[in-house]
């Protein structure tokens, strides 16, 4: 019975696994979902656990140590459904975020201490918590703003997390995504923080500003309201500029120009846009990776854009699943790392073309796409990978938390030889 | 993928999925299989299972896929994360033992940053942008998306807000997106990104930690070719915490946008930081490399060599720059070579006076031409002086100090470019020249000149035991000829004095410097040489009388100068105040001593200009003669003796009429009597002769002016620019011509008048400009103030030479101030005075305050504004105690200076004012320690 429940879970794929779990998420704030996947995680991990938790006594002995290696440095298994983890910026702890059983938040804060976690703060909260993110904290003061089940922003004192330090019932639906930028030194200007939900509303919030976001896109009245399911800053690099790239359950992308407050480009990549980060928030815009339902990513070229064309792409067929995340090193733009539905992880490099642009017929500027090559791929779990994030202090240091609820901290090697 | 519980569709002959014929399922046929897409689906259908388990086949078929496309997506196999047991012993506990230590680290810094934390909100939120105002709604237009102003409700405009729609405000604004979209300007950030991090109120880890991650910035910019960027964050960088890496990554950044200047500057700093960091020294050997100066470039490179053996880049590029230097050299004998070379000496002599402004320029304008690795030098360092400007200066003695040792060292190798380059410059330094003899005589065996010539070789490469070697050996040929060969003995000593004097071996060197100046008495080297010995041996009177004899002989030689300024300070620290009577008696130079003996080079040139202007049949008298005139020429130039330069270099022009820097040179002492028709003449035969002469141009630009003729001084001008568009000079007189044209447009109905004022303005300018003390000066200055009355509107902007606006930060306030200081203009001065807020100028100086810069301001303030504004006068004194390095300056100052700025406080007290009391002034001068 175990093994069944196991394998119909592993192989409930792409849209429909996603389209379920975000439809099931929306209406009974994702108990059913949820409560299958602990059991049958739970399960999973139990058994395995004599094996994995020491390091795993895998006799796999590699010998091309010339590529970067993806460690399993530390894994723990959870007691809850996991769907967020970040590092604490400037400190060698993190925090997950996700859903008990029964229904409720939590946020607990992991220190990574001789060579294991330890269980710093655990934070029981009403509504499970989805997102999370440092981005526009100052480093002193390191607040976590989370979007959670309920539509609600929050922004928590991890020292005194009894009240919200901001809190605003930002959105009707559940906030899938959240990124936070003008904190941590990173990008220039004030901090903000965007959220998406599946009210199919953007909103960009001013930590200083209470109830009422600073920017908001929505679709018109009367048209269908798409679910947002990513967004991510960029663009940062002097204190005016600023834009929001948000991604759809239908494919779409739209770039947002928070200094002109107008749609900069918009694009669509046809399957349901899981996840977009730019390489670096705090440059004018140089890369996007979009990934997508049906396992591909397609990385634009954001220097060039052409006024019709748009930006110029490439996108490669990653993972046989869904591609959940992608994250850049914090120390390498070039270098990112996806996540994939089937417990994978894969480890990716942009190459740049000769050249970055050429004209077109009409002697206007057009992008020139590059290629990617793979670096590494492991597959650490049979279960999605619902979260990615490289430590920002230490090269090579990452987390992970996947459904199987379990988080991982891992190491990649020689990431500064490439 | 379902298991076999159908039978094929496709009968025996094909695979189920792709439709591969059975056959293929084949080691053979894998074997030869080439086509990848076909190997690909062979092994899809293998490793599904499909046809059945075939372990080794799908193995053999992975091995072919991995030989013809080891990056093909079929490859890709699913992978558990390595362990510790994927590593060997030691490369885990490095891993582990990195992460670790990592750990307890970041865990004391946040222990650390946690306590340091006091302040609940931080200081930082001040300087934040305001949140996002109401007024950012989000105009998506066309689109699927409407805006929806945050602050009102969600819904996007209700009938109320109708009615104050502004359709042409819309209209407007759904334009400019529209433009916005076509004209899509992809290189807008450059511009747009701050250049400087404020970085008030940080500590130096976060500084650190800044300009760490903006170098990474910098970095990746860098590696993806996007260099203009990559400079900018490595400006960025440097701006929050300057690091030995930040300076020598936007070297590189520099070397790739071909901005040599700047490259060189920022290698020089990373020395400064880390002396002998191999990073900066190849990039700053490639800076080298590519403005010509290949001497330093391969010194440089020795440098790498020596400490790096190894370093391929550096063998390299030290290959290419011989053979640069190889190619040079037929170059620099031809003859463009020669007479810039004099040229530059007239320059030089009057750059040394300080006086002419024209002359740096004209120093400048040698610079076009590759095959002058010495007058790059020399511009090289006054642009970047200038460039600068103060900062250069305020860094101080150790920074001078070191510049000489460099340039020392610079002179001490010898110029492969052969002769031209050193005597050329006035600086025959230390190194021996190739040229060194005047043109080898034909008598002479050739033994020792092939052994001088290897000597010269090995010196150049920095093998001075064996370069002395080799001299040895020639001297020990020629020895035995006794007296003619003289000359040629004399500069062997004289090149083993350098190798010698190289080795630190100083008594040798004195000896054959001795030798060679007893062969050839008051010869420029050897004298050189043997100061720069006795220098190093301590034995400051010895040297001090040579660098003496040297300067006799040619007053325009830094390195003498320089030198003779050091070992003042230390004899008058050694000696006291009579040090003078313990020196030998300091033998006077015989007139004529110089030409035969220390312008070896000058003959040079003259013998190719001969060759190549078929001149050759001139008698060796006349050519004497020529070069005396020539000599007489240039030095009644340096006393401002137009008049009598004008003769000297007519008659040398009777002798060889062929001699393109007599002319130019001519053309120089015509401009200064204002007899422009005549150098416009000499320009214009200069110009035949050569015809990329950038001095003829500029002269020729400067007679045309004199002359009324704006258009074509223009276009001399931009001939000028278009040859080397870094002379700042040609760049002023354009902008001057261009002024000028303008307003002669606009003037036009003012005919009468126009010509009569512009002469006189003509004058202004050109004394300005090039002769403050010229008496013509009061003449015209008066017609000026007499006609300030009349059309004071526009004429103000014609009496400042320097266009002087308002400088709004400490970079302009410096440019102008630099102008100034060049220009020694105080009525400039004291206009800049006039119009800076007198609390603004602490600002403006930042720490650029030098004695210069300050001796000129209170000459301003004491000539020219006290009678005008004396409470200016005290406001900006008092402004001026406040400035940065004030202190440091009162320090600085001397005797005759201080008495200067006591004068001026009496004056101050002398002029009755209400805005200070004569108790302000006291309280004032005690400011100034007075």
């Amino acid at each position: 019975m175990l093994s069944g429940a196991h394998l119909a879970l592993s192989e409930l794929t792409k849209s429909n696994l996603l389209g379920r779990l975000r439809a099931e998420y929306g209406k009974r704030e994702g108990q059913t979902v949820s409560n299958v996947w602990s059991l049958v995680s739970r399960l999973v991990f139990c058994r395995g656990l004599g094996g994995v938790v020491a390091g795993g006594e895998i006799g796999w002995a590699m010998s091309a140590f010339e590529k970067p290696q993806i460690i399993a440095h530390i894994q723990k298994g959870l007691n809850y459904t996991v769907f967020d983890c970040k590092w604490v910026p400037c400190s060698a702890k993190f925090v997950t975020m996700g859903n008990f059983a029964r229904g409720t938040g939590v946020i607990q804060l992991y220190e990574i201490q001789h060579g294991d976690l330890k269980l710093l703060r655990e934070i029981e909260k009403a509504k499970p918590i989805k997102c999370g993110t440092f981005g526009a904290a100052s480093l002193q003061q390191r607040y976590l703003a989370t979007g959670d089940f309920g539509g609600n922003l929050h922004i928590w004192n991890l020292e005194a997390p009894e009240t919200p330090v901001y809190s605003v019932k930002g959105h009707k639906e559940i906030i899938n995504t959240i990124d936070g930028i003008g904190g941590l030194g990173i990008g220039e200007g004030a901090p903000e923080i965007v959220t998406g939900s599946r009210d199919g509303t953007v909103k960009v919030w001013d930590p200083r500003q209470k109830h009422d976001p600073v920017a908001n896109m929505e679709a018109v009245q009367g048209e269908n309201k798409r679910d947002c399911w990513t967004v991510a800053f960029g663009n940062a690099y002097n204190q005016e500029e600023r834009v929001v790239c948000a991604g759809y359950d239908n494919g779409d992308i739209k770039l947002f120009d928070l200094r002109n407050m107008s749609l900069r480009w918009e694009t669509n990549i046809k399957n349901g846009v899981c996840s977009l980060e730019f390489d670096r928030k705090d440059i004018s815009m140089n890369k996007l990776v979009a990934t997508s339902l049906e396992g591909k990513f397609h990385v634009f070229d954001m220097r060039t854009q052409h006024p019709t064309k748009g930006f110029a792409s490439v996108s490669e067929k990653a993972h046989k699943s869904t591609v959940w995340q992608v994250r850049h090193l914090p120390q390498n733009r070039e270098l990112f790392l996806t996540a994939g539905g089937a417990g994978s992880l894969h480890l990716w490099k942009y190459e740049y073309p000769i050249q970055r642009s050429k004209k077109d017929s009409e002697g206007v500027e057009m992008g020139v796409a590059g290629s990617v090559s793979l670096l590494q791929n492991v597959t650490l779990s049979t279960q999605p990978i619902s979260s990615l994030d490289w430590s920002p202090d230490k090269r090579g240091l990452c987390i992970c938390s996947s459904f199987d609820q379990t988080v991982r901290v891992l190491i990649v090697t020689k990431l500064h030889k490439i | 993928m379902t298991t076999k519980e159908h039978p094929s569709l496709w009968g025996f002959g094909t695979t189920k999925t792709f439709k591969i014929p059975i056959e293929h399922l084949d080691f053979k046929y894998i074997k030869k299989c080439s086509d990848v897409k076909h190997l690909e689906k062979i092994l899809c259908v293998l490793r599904s299972g499909e046809e059945g388990y075939y372990p080794e086949l799908t193995e053999f078929c992975e091995k072919r896929l991995q030989g013809l496309a080891p990056a093909s997506r079929a490859l890709r196999k699913d992978k558990p994360a390595a362990t510790a047991s994927s590593f060997t012993a030691e490369e885990w506990e490095k891993i582990d033992g990195d992460i670790k230590s990592w750990v307890s680290e970041i865990k004391k810094e946040e222990n650390k940053m946690y306590f340091s934390e006091t302040e609940t909100f931080p200081a930082t939120e001040d300087n934040l942008p305001p949140v996002r105002g109401s007024n950012s709604c989000l105009h998506v237009g066309k689109e699927k998306y409407s805006k929806s102003r945050p602050a009102k409700k969600k819904i996007p405009r209700d009938y109320a807000e109708w009615d104050k729609f502004d359709v042409e405000k819309e209209c407007l604004k759904i334009d400019e997106d529209y433009k916005e979209k076509i004209v899509v300007d992809n290189k807008a950030h450059l511009s747009k990104i701050e250049k400087r991090i404020d970085t008030t109120g940080l500590n130096e880890k976060e500084k650190d930690f800044l300009a760490t991650r903006e170098r990474e910035k910098g970095n990746e910019a860098f590696n993806s070719g996007d260099y203009e960027e990559a400079v900018m964050y490595y400006t960025r960088s440097i701006s929050a915490l300057p690091t030995v890496a930040a300076y020598n990554n936007r070297a590189q950044a520099e070397i790739k946008l071909q901005n040599w200047n700047s490259a060189f500057q920022d290698c020089e700093k990373v020395l400064e930081l880390e002396p002998g960091n191999i990073k900066a020294l190849l990039r700053r050997a490639t800076t080298y490399k590519h403005q010509n100066k290949l001497q330093e470039a391969i010194e440089d490179l020795s440098k790498v060599l020596d400490a790096e053996p190894d370093n391929d880049l550096a063998k390299k590029t030290l290959s290419e720059v011989e053979r640069d230097l190889k190619n040079s050299e037929p170059a620099s004998k031809t003859e463009t070579k020669g007479k810039r070379m004099v040229i530059q000496e007239v320059e030089n002599s009057e750059d040394e006076g300080g006086k002419d402004d024209g002359g740096k320029h004209e120093d400048g304008s040698g610079d076009d031409k590759p095959a002058e690795p010495h007058a790059m030098g020399n511009i090289q360092k006054k642009l970047t002086g200038k460039a600068e400007g103060g900062k250069r200066q305020a860094r101080g003695a150790p920074r001078r100090g070191r510049a000489a040792g460099a340039g020392a060292d610079k002179r001490g190798r010898p110029r492969a470019s052969a002769t031209a380059g050193s005597g050329a410059k006035g600086h025959p330094g230390s190194g021996p020249d190739a040229g060194d003899p005047p043109a080898p005589p034909p008598a002479a065996p050739a033994g020792p000149a092939g052994l001088k010539t290897q000597g010269n070789e090995l010196f150049k490469g920095g093998q001075f035991a064996e370069a002395a070697g080799k001299y040895s050996a020639a001297i020990a040929q020629l020895e035995p000829g006794g007296s003619e060969s003289a000359d040629d003995l004399s500069i062997l000593y004289s090149n083993r004095a350098a190798c010698y004097l190289k080795e630190g071996n100083c008594s040798g060197c004195i000896q054959d410097c001795n030798r060679a100046l007893e062969l050839h008495p008051f010869s420029m080297k050897p004298l050189l040489r043997r100061a720069m010995a006795y220098e190093t041996l301590e034995q400051y009177g010895k040297a001090y009388v040579d660098y003496k004899t040297v300067l006799q002989m040619d007053c325009g030689v830094q390195l003498a100068n320089d030198s003779i300024n050091r070992i003042t300070r230390i004899l008058m620290e050694l000696d006291g105040p009579n040090w003078r009577e313990k020196l030998s008696p300091i033998p006077a130079v015989p007139t004529s001593a110089p030409l035969g003996g220390w312008r070896p080079a000058a003959e040079t040139t003259s013998n190719q200009v001969g060759d190549s202007s078929s001149h050759h049949q001139l008698g060796v008298t006349d050519e004497k003669m020529f070069k005396a005139l020539k000599e007489e020429g240039n030095q009644c130039v340096k006393d401002k003796n137009y008049k009598d330069a004008v003769s000297k270099y007519s008659e040398c022009l009777k002798i060889n009429n062929k001699e393109c820097a007599i002319y130019t040179n001519r053309a120089l002492c015509y401009l200064k009597l204002c007899q422009f028709e005549e150098a416009k003449q000499d320009c214009d035969q200069a110009l035949q002769i050569d015809d990329g002469n950038m001095k003829a141009y500029y002269r020729r630009a400067l007679a045309h002016k004199g002359l009324k003729n704006y258009q074509k001084s223009l276009t001399d001008l931009n001939k000028v620019l278009l040859l080397d568009p870094n002379i700042a000079e040609a760049k002023m007189e354009l902008e001057e011509i261009t002024r000028f044209l303008n307003i002669k447009d606009n003037t036009a109905s003012f005919n009468k008048e126009k010509e009569r004022r512009k002469i006189e303005i003509q004058e202004v300018n050109e004394s300005n400009e090039e002769e403050p003390e010229r008496p013509s000066m009061e003449v015209s200055a008066a017609c000026l103030a007499s006609e300030k009355g009349d059309k004071s509107n526009w004429l103000p902007e014609y009496s400042e030479k320097l266009q002087i606006s308002k400088p709004n930060n400490a970079y302009e306030f410096g440019q102008v101030i630099n102008a100034i200081n060049t220009r020694k203009d105080k009525e400039a001065c004291a206009h800049l005075l006039a119009i800076t807020a007198p609390e603004d100028l602490p600002m403006l100086l930042s720490n650029k305050l030098e004695g210069d810069t300050f001796l000129l301001l209170i000459q301003s303030l004491k000539n020219d504004l006290i009678v005008k504004d004396p409470s200016l006068v005290y406001q900006h004194l008092l402004y001026l105690s406040k400035a940065e390095r004030f202190k440091m300056m009162l320090t600085l100052i001397s005797k005759g200076q201080k008495e200067q700025i006591e004068q001026l406080f009496d004056d101050l007290s002398d002029t009755p004012n209400n805005h200070f009391t004569l108790e302000d002034i006291q309280a004032l001068k005690r400011q100034y320690e007075l």
